[in-house]
């Protein structure tokens, strides 16, 4: 079974669950919200002649958009304590439907969260087994969930990580992101042996609803669409498979959340590799 | 001889006077005094406590759900650390809240209760809020203007986690609804803090927070 066939599963899966979860999506990056903190840096440097320190990560960057385990594939949580004293947070796991998800992790058994006190500059990391006595080799999918009752800020990342025998591990990072605004864009390419798919979360007490506007290189609508993601609900899904209308081509979909705070995050596949991608935010098209 | 009786009558009335000065005084600007029910005046310490609670909850391990574990954590976050200006200084409480916070969610989290117990136990073991729920020291929160819910929670945290202690140490089921302070809900009540019903309200709701806290881990599964 080669990676793109895999990575299909894997994204299919996620897809079998929607009857009951939903779609949704929603959210800004860290690195995009980089570029804004800079381009406002800027602003304000030619206006004042003041340089303004570079901000990468926010207290709000709370939500790990996609957690996969078994099957060949593991996660590895990496989290840093940016603050000046000690700070003490969990990782939540949760399912597609928002119920608990129970993880084998490295060292701790089989747990539903995991509970993190950092000295000041202090860091960690842990990882799923991939497997366990307690699981069948059978992939799990869903998302994390940085929970504190501080505004503390962490840093951090995971790495999802697929092995297949014989051939080198391949990953792809997933950085933390925000739960934010309601309108962001995701790119897509659907074309020469690649696909584009969809994790997103919905990091909140309510449900959102999402329309989605799906368009051409060209900035033409060809088509439309519409999501619904319950509270602390997750999907991933191959976005041909439930838009066709985005097979064998690229472009750029548009999505305005109902309400606020849903975090997302794209993958895309090759024929050997697979990697991560945030969405983008500070769209001007209305 | 002469001189040392006129020093002794000296030092006698220099100590009388200084005695009727002290009684005299406001008692907001005494000392902090060890009796207080609520805890301590002074607004590090203050802060600590509370910081400490807080700390102590975020830290322990959770029976919720984990959506319910983050909807409390968004809870507490947004209540922040519940400075209100009657503390005193700002900075000090913050720091001392601070400083309480990282104690009790890494005592929680390595499962240590000494601390817990040090920073909220009576300090008189023959006090008991089943028996008596007047205590005139404990007008002084009214005198420093703190609010009702504040009075009240504080007071409750309190005699909740000495009734778990005591509780746990005796063998006794969890029962904290049983007690008769919790029945009365009034203990360090003044008329002057506003609506009985609001205190007896906040006064059950921190007293089952303390003992569970003080009746400790098997708490839990009650």
């Amino acid at each position: 079974m080669n990676f793109r066939h895999v990575f299909g599963v894997f994204l299919a899966l996620s897809s079998l669950s929607m009857g009951q979860t939903l779609v949704g999506i929603t959210g800004i990056s860290t690195f995009n919200k980089e570029l804004l903190a800079e381009r406002h840096a800027a602003r304000a440097a030619l206006s004042a002649n003041v340089i303004q320190p570079k901000v990468v990560v926010f207290a709000g960057d709370r939500v790990f958009p996609q957690v996969v385990n078994g099957g060949g594939w593991k996660t590895s949580f990496f989290l840093v304590n940016l603050e000046n004293h000690p700070v003490t947070f969990q990782i939540l796991f949760f399912t597609d439907d928002g119920n608990d998800m129970f993880v084998p992790v490295d060292g701790l058994g089989v747990v539903r969260q995991v509970s993190v006190t950092l000295d000041t500059a202090g860091s960690t990391e842990f990882e799923s087994t991939g497997f366990s006595n307690n699981f069948s080799d059978t992939l799990q999918q869903g998302w994390a969930l940085l929970s504190q009752t501080t505004n503390d800020t962490i840093g951090g990342m995971a790495v999802f990580r697929q092995r297949v025998f014989g051939r080198p591990d391949q990953e792809a990072t997933v950085p933390i992101v925000s739960q934010f605004d309601s309108h962001f864009v995701l790119l897509f390419d659907n074309t020469a042996g690649f696909v584009t798919g969809l994790a997103v979360a919905n990091p909140t007490t309510d449900s959102v609803a999402i329309p989605v506007t799906i368009r051409d290189q060209s900035g033409n609508v060809i088509d439309n669409q519409f999501i619904r993601l319950g509270s602390y609900n997750h999907t991933a899904f191959n976005l041909p498979d439930f838009w066709p209308s985005t097979a064998g081509r690229r472009g750029a979909i548009e999505f305005q959340t109902s309400g606020f705070g849903v975090a997302a995050l794209g993958l895309r596949a090759g024929a050997a590799a697979f990697t991560s991608f945030n969405v983008l935010e500070n769209i001007n098209w209305r | 001889m002469n001189r040392s009786f006129r020093f002794l009558k000296w030092f006698g009335m220099s100590c009388g006077t200084l005695g009727l000065l002290i009684l005299s005084y406001p008692s907001s600007l005494l000392p902090q005094v060890a009796d207080y029910h609520g805890g301590p005046l002074d607004a590090r310490q203050h802060g600590y406590q509370h910081g400490y609670q807080d700390g102590y909850e975020s830290g322990r391990p959770s029976t919720l759900s984990n959506r319910d574990q983050d909807i409390r954590n968004q809870r507490l976050k947004a209540q922040g650390n519940g400075y209100q200006p009657a503390f005193g200084s700002e900075a000090e409480y913050s720091q001392g809240y601070r400083e309480g916070f990282d104690a009790g969610s890494t005592d929680a989290s390595n499962g240590v209760r000494s601390r817990l117990e040090e920073l909220f136990r009576w300090q008189d073991p023959n006090f008991n809020p089943d028996r008596s729920h007047s205590d005139a020291s404990d007008q002084i929160y009214r005198e420093n203007k703190w609010s009702l819910e504040h009075v009240a929670g504080d007071i409750g945290y309190r005699d909740g986690l000495n009734a778990g202690i005591s509780d746990r140490q005796s063998g006794r089921r969890y029962q904290p609804r049983l007690r008769v302070a919790w029945k009365n809900g009034v203990h360090g009540y003044d008329p002057a803090l506003g609506s009985k019903s609001a205190y007896r309200t906040a006064y059950r709701l921190s007293y089952e927070t303390g003992y569970q806290d003080g009746f400790g881990p098997a708490a839990a599964n009650r």
